[in-house]
């Protein structure tokens, strides 16, 4: 209580300024504490019930409590491991749906914790609850094609297991929702397995697609597969040749492929003055994707700094687009007042583009 | 419902809305929608999910609340100040009273909720998530839970004094949103001699999870609109036995 | 003349608490209330009359006895449709305006709401309280809530009126106001039942009354009967008095005063004044005012309860 004749304010005052300066020492002991707290893990039942139905916020508000101890030092390293698997594994359960533990928490546990084969195991608990799910609703969700595609990367960089990344990458690839890049991968893996006739129908999956951009980047998938095909016979031509092929007709496509590949590889391919399979169709596409990923990123660039880049921004190699194959040769990158980016022809002394032009393979 | 009863209904929602108390549960709400961002922003991913979780478990919550803070207290209220006097000397009968209070509570409980859930919407709009069939079944399912909660608190708040009320009314929803455990005890032939008591249990306690949608709802999985029929009807069952209760209990109510 | 109320061998008894004595509040109360009439019913704290008034408006069932409404059962809400009741203290829904309320009674009452928007204007301005129509009742005075209360009570037009303290917490205008009120529904035909503790204003306002004591009644009449008519004494002030008269005046009186020429003296009986105030005719002095002093309802309740012995503490 305030002694008689001082003000109650300056009361408050003093005791606010204390709690102030005790607050200093108080954060670093509690930060001592925290360091060597105790995480209990508690179990899947109890907290299913103990969340009274709100299981999916119960999944959540875990996630959020565990979230920073992923990167926090504990002193008992198998505390850590214990909690943050406990965590893992529950909120999977409540949540069966919850992508971002699944991918997260199989990034932590490959990358951070070198316990490969456990996130192997919760994807594939996570493409298993999926699989369930779909099953029962009789439709498809973005989250268990996301799955499959991590599930197929952990197999392919974890175990170095071809098979099975190509099983995922399957799956995943005749899900609606798969994106190109994913059908690019699969592509490639069978290309390299010399299994070209389904390496070109899966790239072929989109190319009639009604969306008009999905339709393009579908087709540029297909003209690259195209490409890759013959670029790889005109690579064992040279390795037993001794030199390049001088036109596709010497390639003997339909020899080192079949019948059918090659009539449906050959289509638009051409071999150019210095033995490189070439493709006008697959280079028109390509640049028109550049084109694209550069507005993309001058959009980005605006609005983080309030204006349009200007062409050396753009004309950084820094930027990928801005090389090789990804634009006509002789060109740079030219912005106008709207943002609209166009490939301008080089000054004949100034040529960025010029001598990287070719050297990029499309793979 | 007659002109008396939708009296009373009007009376009492004029009287909530206008309550400081009413104010204070709606500017929770809304601060619990704003703050479910902030945890969104918190997590590595998934902000969407993130932000309808943990909004549509403060809906719910908002329900329960206003259930226990202005529901259970409500009828003592009455009789506290004496206004259930001027009401009940008049031709309006203690059933009439009864079901005219719980029209007008549940229609103030559902305007806050529905207020709360039109904000959740817009904030999931404007952050770029689509809104599924199955967040407005969840959003449904919520207004049915507030249904029965809001019979329950009127029946307790018949029975009991206001603070006995108030923990009845939250122990309902514990054990509301608890019941499915009864049914996870005895799975797979599991406790087999408490299968008989266990399922006499899950029967006549009321299951508030034959409502609850909420777990679908950020997957946007599809919705069973016959389950969500079905348990709105339930709850209409619980709802309607709780309030004929409560008349049962206040017509032999002595003042 | 057809019977309003009726209350026959009316018992009611509580148990305040699980374990505790049951609490007698109504020990066999008859009394029947007629229509036109302004019936008072007094008593004491705990005597019992908010009970009777609980149990006579179906807020409370009787433990036995028997009672009737209007025709009716008080628990039937046919019976209740011509009851117009003020409880004492009344409180309202604190955030309605008394517009909003009038109409949430009118309806209660079985009235149409526009027939209450009709009646509503004219009903404030009765009881004063136009200005506050839109006010919300939560920043009413305890008078202005009395009043609102007397207007919702007579909203639907009710053919008996029961008044719980009706003139408590008023300020005189207020006073005189609701008992302008009470009058000229009296004068309408309303039967009134009034329940008061002014029993200035009871004796002013009723025609008979009942005396609650003890949850038994201990009288019950009309007030010109109960009440002694003749005078117990009398105030006699004159001036010029002879002296002779003066001293006799002085020997005679309970209380003497003399100011100047003038004196006051007052008499015991009802004789010794008017034979003073003639002597002092007769002997030339002048007679300013001869005032007799009747017994008061008040009196006569304390009077009526000391001989029945003290009554409990409280109110039941």
């Amino acid at each position: 209580m305030p002694a008689p004749g001082v003000p109650a304010w300056v009361v408050a005052a003093l005791a606010l300024g204390g709690a102030v300066v005790l607050q200093g020492p108080l954060g670093d002991s509690n930060a001592l504490r925290r360091r060597n707290d105790f995480r209990y893990t508690p179990d899947t039942d109890v907290v299913r019930v103990l969340s009274f139905g709100h299981r999916s916020t119960a999944a959540d508000t875990l996630w959020l409590r565990a979230l920073p101890d992923f990167s926090r030092e504990f002193s008992d390293l198998d505390q850590k491991r214990r909690w943050l698997s406990g965590v893992l594994d529950i909120a999977v359960e409540l949540d069966p749906t919850f992508l971002t533990a699944y991918t997260f928490g199989a990034t932590y546990l490959s990358l951070i914790d070198r316990r490969s084969e456990e996130a192997v195991a919760l994807l594939e608990r996570g493409a298993r609850k999926f699989d369930e799910i779909e099953q029962a609703d009789g439709r498809t969700y973005p989250a268990g094609t996301r799955v499959r595609v991590e599930l197929a990367m952990a197999y392919w960089m974890l175990r170095r297991d071809r098979d099975a990344t190509i099983r995922e990458l399957q799956i995943a690839a005749q899900r609606p929702d798969c994106d190109e890049l994913t059908r690019g991968m699969l592509v490639g893996l069978m290309i390299g397995d010399r299994d070209d006739l389904l390496a070109l129908n899966y790239a072929a999956a989109n190319t009639e697609h009604s969306d008009p951009l999905v339709r393009d980047r579908a087709r540029l998938e297909y003209e690259r597969t195209k490409l890759r095909i013959a670029r790889r016979v005109a690579n064992d031509f040279e390795a037993r040749e001794g030199r390049r092929a001088k036109d596709l007709a010497e390639l003997a496509l339909g020899q080192a492929l079949g019948d059918t590949v090659a009539t449906l590889v050959a289509d638009g391919l051409e071999v150019d003055a210095e033995g490189r399979v070439v493709s006008a169709r697959f280079d028109e596409l390509n640049w028109a994707e550049s084109i694209r990923a550069l507005e993309y990123a001058a959009r980005i660039y605006r609005d983080d700094y309030g204006c349009w880049p200007d062409a050396a921004w753009l004309n950084d190699n820094k930027l990928f687009v801005a090389r090789g194959e990804n634009m006509p040769p002789h060109t740079h990158v030219a912005i106008d007042a709207d943002g609209r980016v166009t490939f301008a022809p080089d000054e004949p002394e100034t040529a960025p583009g010029d001598g990287d032009r070719g050297d990029a393979e499309a793979e | 419902m007659n002109a008396r009863t939708r009296a009373i209904a009007l009376a009492t929602f004029r009287e909530s809305v206008r309550d400081r108390l009413l104010l204070l549960v709606v500017v929770f709400a809304i601060a619990l929608v704003l703050f479910s961002r902030v945890l969104g922003w918190l997590s590595v991913e998934d902000e969407l999910k993130m932000v309808q979780d943990f909004s549509l478990t403060g809906l719910s919550l908002l329900g329960l609340f206003l259930a226990v803070l202005v529901g259970a207290g409500s009828l003592a209220r009455e009789v506290e100040r004496r206004t259930v006097y001027t009401a009940l000397t008049r031709t309006a009968t203690r059933a009439e009273f009864i079901v005219g209070r719980y029209a007008g509570l549940v229609a103030v409980f559902w305007l806050c909720q529905l207020g709360a859930a039109a904000l959740l919407a817009g904030w999931i709009v404007v952050w770029g998530g689509a809104l599924h069939g199955a967040f407005f079944a969840a959003v449904a399912g919520l207004l049915c839970e507030t249904l029965v909660l809001t019979a329950i608190a009127l029946f307790l708040g018949a029975l009991a004094a206001p603070a006995i009320a108030s923990v009845g009314t939250l122990a309902a929803y514990l054990v509301g949103h608890g019941t499915e455990a009864l049914r996870d005890l005895t799975a797979n032939g599991r406790n087999p001699d408490f299968a008989m008591a266990f399922e006499v249990l899950y029967r006549v306690l009321p299951n508030l999870e034959s409502v609850n949608f909420i777990n679908a709802t950020t997957s946007g999985r599809p919705v069973d609109w016959g389950a969500l029929g079905m348990g709105a009807l339930y709850a209409a069952c619980w709802a309607v036995a709780f309030l004929a209760g409560a008349v049962a209990l206040f017509r032999r109510r002595q003042f | 003349m057809s019977t309003v109320v009726l209350a026959e061998a009316l018992q009611k008894s509580f148990r305040p608490s699980a374990f505790g004595p049951a609490v007698h509040a109504l020990r066999g109360v008859s009394f029947a209330v007629e229509r036109g009439e302004c019936f008072g019913y007094l008593g004491p704290n705990g005597a019992g009359k908010t009970t009777t008034m609980k149990v006579l408006t179906g807020l409370m069932t009787p433990s036995s006895g028997r009672v009737e409404l209007l025709g009716g059962r008080p628990s039937e809400a046919a019976a209740r449709r011509g009851l117009g009741y003020l409880p004492e203290n009344p409180y309202f829904y604190e955030h309605l305006t008394p517009r909003e309320a009038l109409e949430f009674y009118g309806v209660l009452s079985g009235l149409d709401a526009r027939t209450v928007r009709e009646r509503s204007a004219a009903l404030l301005e009765r009881v004063r309280l136009t200005d506050a129509a839109d006010r919300r009742i939560r920043s009413f005075s305890k008078g202005m809530r009395q009043r609102f209360g007397l207007a919702a009570a007579l909203v639907h037009e009710p053919e008996l009126l029961m008044l719980d303290e009706p003139l408590s917490g008023l300020d005189p205008a207020g006073r005189h106001l609701v008992k302008e009120i009470i009058l000229e529904e009296r004068a309408r035909g309303r039967t009134v039942f009034l329940c008061s503790h002014v029993l200035a204003d009871v004796q002013e306002l009723c025609d008979r009354v009942v005396v609650l004591h003890k949850g038994q009644i201990a009288r019950a009449g009309r007030i010109d009967e109960l009440l002694d008519s003749s005078p117990r004494s009398f105030e006699l002030c004159a001036a010029h008095v002879p002296d002779a008269l003066r001293e006799t005046l002085r020997a005679r009186a309970t209380l003497f005063r003399e100011s100047g020429d003038t004196v006051t003296a007052h008499l015991a009986g009802a004789e010794a004044g008017p034979e003073l105030a003639a002597a002092v005719h007769a002997a030339g002095g002048r007679v300013l005012s001869l005032v007799p002093d009747r017994e008061t309802l008040e009196s006569w309740f304390v009077r009526v309860i000391q001989r029945e012995g003290p009554a409990p503490g409280s109110d039941a």
